[in-house]
């Protein structure tokens, strides 16, 4: 039972990894750029920098948690990074910043509606860390 | 499916330029030639803080180095939100001092003063103020004409057709793709962006 529902979180997970790059990689990087420019955090060469990895370091570790490799270290960065988006895009969202979320691609305003899916998605997340190290420690 | 959408953006888009092009053609609503490769149409709220930063950062550094040497066509649209009390009056001051040919200096000075008179309400002291005393007697008598009043509605149901949410919003349209930029950006990455998509020989 364990197992399947830790199968089951890395491959949502894994998907849903995939399909943000795929969103992202099919459009200009450019157009992310702008996205992340938006939140008005970073300077412009982290910008760029940002706009240019992300959606490579996500598709990165789509592919590798759905393939099941590096499970505890995975799983600690896919958190890690949910996290993260999750704390940028409250406080954005706090502050009253009227932009994109830019989560997946352009065109989807930073809303209530998306806090809630990234934080259901870190949820997932934190889950699949804490499945796969207890399946460690208990083998 | 997108790309019915994006018929229907394209068409209502070309509806809007066609509307400004003949009922206002000396209008400094837009700028740059129709037939640009890249067109940029801002959704902007006059009492809206995000709307003053585009604006003072972006848009006018936009005009001057794209729309004005004829690289890109520029058009401003109102989309007063309805949480801001005098938004909508702003926007209609802004739209009859275009008939008189000073758009460009009520719009600057309703973003400069924006907290001023967001606050006190005197929306109508603050253009005066960038006007001679011969056009502070017409822009009242302007701004209450129906037209200027349905030009803004124009504007917000376009919005709202490009499923604009909140201000500003920039739509950049290329090759028949229009590119939605939502909120504050800076120049240098927003110029990036318009430089790859007019290449090398702009």
């Amino acid at each position: 039972m364990n197992k399947h529902v830790t199968l089951l979180l890395r491959l949502a997970l894994g998907g849903v990894f995939i399909y943000a790059a795929y969103t992202k990689l099919r459009q200009s990087w450019l157009l992310f750029a702008l996205s992340i420019d938006s939140y008005q955090i970073l300077p412009e060469w982290a910008v760029y920098a940002l706009a240019r990895t992300l959606p490579l370091l996500e598709l990165a570790l789509g592919i590798l948690l759905m393939a099941g490799v590096w499970l505890r270290s995975l799983s600690i960065a896919a958190a890690a990074i949910l996290a993260l988006f999750f704390t940028v895009m409250v406080v954005s969202y706090v502050r009253g910043a009227g932009i994109d979320c830019g989560c997946f691609g352009v065109g989807e305003p930073l809303s209530a509606k998306t806090l809630v899916r990234d934080g259901v998605l870190l949820a997932g997340a934190l889950a699949l860390v804490v499945r796969t190290w207890s399946m460690v420690n208990s083998q | 499916m997108k790309f019915v959408t994006s018929a229907l953006l394209l068409a209502a888009l070309a509806c809007a330029g066609a509307e400004s092009s003949s009922a206002q053609s000396a209008s400094a609503r837009a700028i740059g030639p129709v037939t640009a490769a890249v067109r940029i149409d801002v959704f902007s709220d006059y009492e809206c803080p995000a709307c003053k930063a585009l604006h003072e950062q972006t848009l006018k550094r936009v005009k001057e180095a794209y729309a004005a040497q004829g690289k890109l066509r520029l058009v401003h649209h109102d989309f007063p939100l309805p949480m801001h009390k005098h938004a909508r009056r702003a926007a209609a001051l802004a739209a009859a001092a275009d008939r008189l040919g000073r758009f460009d200096a009520v719009s600057d000075v309703l973003f400069r003063q924006q907290e001023t008179w967001s606050k006190s309400g005197g929306v109508d002291d603050v253009v005066d103020s960038v006007l001679t005393p011969e056009e502070r007697k017409k822009i009242d008598q302007i701004a209450a004409d129906p037209a200027i009043a349905a030009s803004i509605e124009r504007d917000i149901q376009l919005g709202q057709r490009m499923n604009v949410t909140s201000t500003p919003t920039m739509i950049v349209t290329h090759n028949g793709k229009p590119n939605p930029v939502v909120g504050v950006v800076s120049y240098a990455v927003l110029s990036k962006f318009l430089n790859s998509l007019l290449g090398p020989n702009q």
